[in-house]
């Protein structure tokens, strides 16, 4: 705002929030992203190809240097946890399953949820699923729940601790399963639609060793 | 499909100003244009400006919800249409001597539904009709909203300026 000028109320205004703006970079980025540009539409691409956009988009996405915690006795204590209770249970209260950490350990498939998510529950079968034919396969299933703040601090704490919490600050959208390589901090794959289960398979067992 | 749309940038530049009036918060406002632009994403949706506006005005109303931190943004009190005269439509172009930021503190002492009117009126210059169709509020919401807002932002300019 220009000090001194004397003018109605009205072009104060105007003056104020037009000088408001975002940055070029995100506005091309959001603008891309809202015409469809880069996201293959279902109408037009398969969805084994929408599934390659994601991976070549997790190439660009990643760029924090891989932090190493180590994920039992950390995580233990994030959640408040003893180690014994830790190595007995094998599974958190709020759902997620506990394992020791391992260097084998680097794939890890998220669930972002929220109560008020409407498209939460079609994805959920999908994550359940998978989570039932890979979990003894060293893939971690993690649910990030960011319905409040409570949750969602509580989400922050577990994706610290298991040196994922960058996926959080990607804001990805509710109501869809991404699996990561939480080594490279790469999104390899994201499943979004009730019947993206079985190329969301395909990703992880491409993955896994022999 | 979205494409056909062309160049949308100058749209989502209003829709993060309009945002920007809703939150007073950069970081927000980008947040809820981003989350908007999500949303559209896999929508067969036409995208204009006015319905990223209501899109965003829509999201912010829900995350307030959720966080329960503010009662309901808008009371739906129509009687407070009448407690406080319309003023004139010149009170807008009536002088004022502001200084730097005066207008930024001003404006972070008003209610967002305020700020947002205000916004629509001053900046999308939309009559109150326009915005009460818009933001799907009753016509005498807006124009006491807008009233308010404007006796309010002005008290405050002049509080500074005094002070």
């Amino acid at each position: 705002m220009k000090p001194g000028m004397s003018r109605g109320l009205r072009e104060h205004l105007k003056e104020h929030y037009l000088s408001e703006s975002l940055a070029t970079e995100r506005l091309n980025e959001l603008h891309d992203l809202l015409r469809g540009d880069e996201i293959p539409q279902r109408s037009s691409k398969s969805r084994e190809v929408r599934l390659r956009f994601y991976v070549r988009v997790s190439a660009v996405a990643a760029s924090l240097a891989l932090v190493a915690i180590p994920l039992s006795y950390e995580l233990g204590k994030r959640a408040g946890m003893s180690s014994a209770e830790l190595q007995a249970s094998g599974r958190r209260e709020d759902g997620n399953r506990v394992i020791p950490d391992h260097p084998a350990v680097r794939l890890v498939a998220i669930k972002m949820h929220a109560d008020w998510c409407n498209r939460c529950p079609l994805i959920a079968p999908i994550f359940d699923r998978i989570e039932r034919d890979y979990g003894a396969r060293a893939v971690l299933f993690v649910t990030l729940d960011v319905t409040d703040d409570v949750r969602r601090r509580q989400s922050e704490q577990l994706a610290d601790a298991l040196g994922i919490r960058w996926i959080l600050d990607r804001e990805l959208r509710t109501g869809i399963i991404a699996l990561v390589d939480r080594a490279k901090q790469e999104i390899l794959a994201i499943a979004s639609e009730p019947d993206d289960g079985p190329l969301f398979a395909l990703a992880i067992s491409d993955r896994l060793p022999d | 499909m979205k494409n056909e749309h062309g160049d949308l940038r100058e749209e989502l530049q209003h829709g993060y100003r309009f945002a920007l009036a809703l939150t007073h918060d950069r970081a927000r406002a980008e947040d809820l244009v981003h989350e908007v632009v999500l949303r559209f994403v896999r929508s067969e949706h036409q995208v204009t400006r006015w319905v990223l506006f209501r899109s965003i005005k829509n999201l912010f109303i829900d995350e307030l919800r959720r966080s329960q931190a503010r009662p309901e943004l808008v009371p739906f009190d129509e009687n407070v249409a009448c407690s406080i005269p319309a003023r004139d439509d010149a009170e807008w172009d009536e002088p004022l001597h502001l200084s730097n930021g005066t207008l930024t503190h001003a404006l972070a002492k008003i209610r967002p539904e305020e700020r947002a009117v205000i916004y629509l009126a001053a900046v999308e210059e939309l009559t109150a009709q326009a915005i009460a169709d818009l933001l799907e509020w009753p016509r005498s919401t807006v124009l006491s909203l807008l009233a308010r807002g404007r006796v309010k932002l002005r008290a405050h300019l002049e509080e500074q300026v005094d002070g």
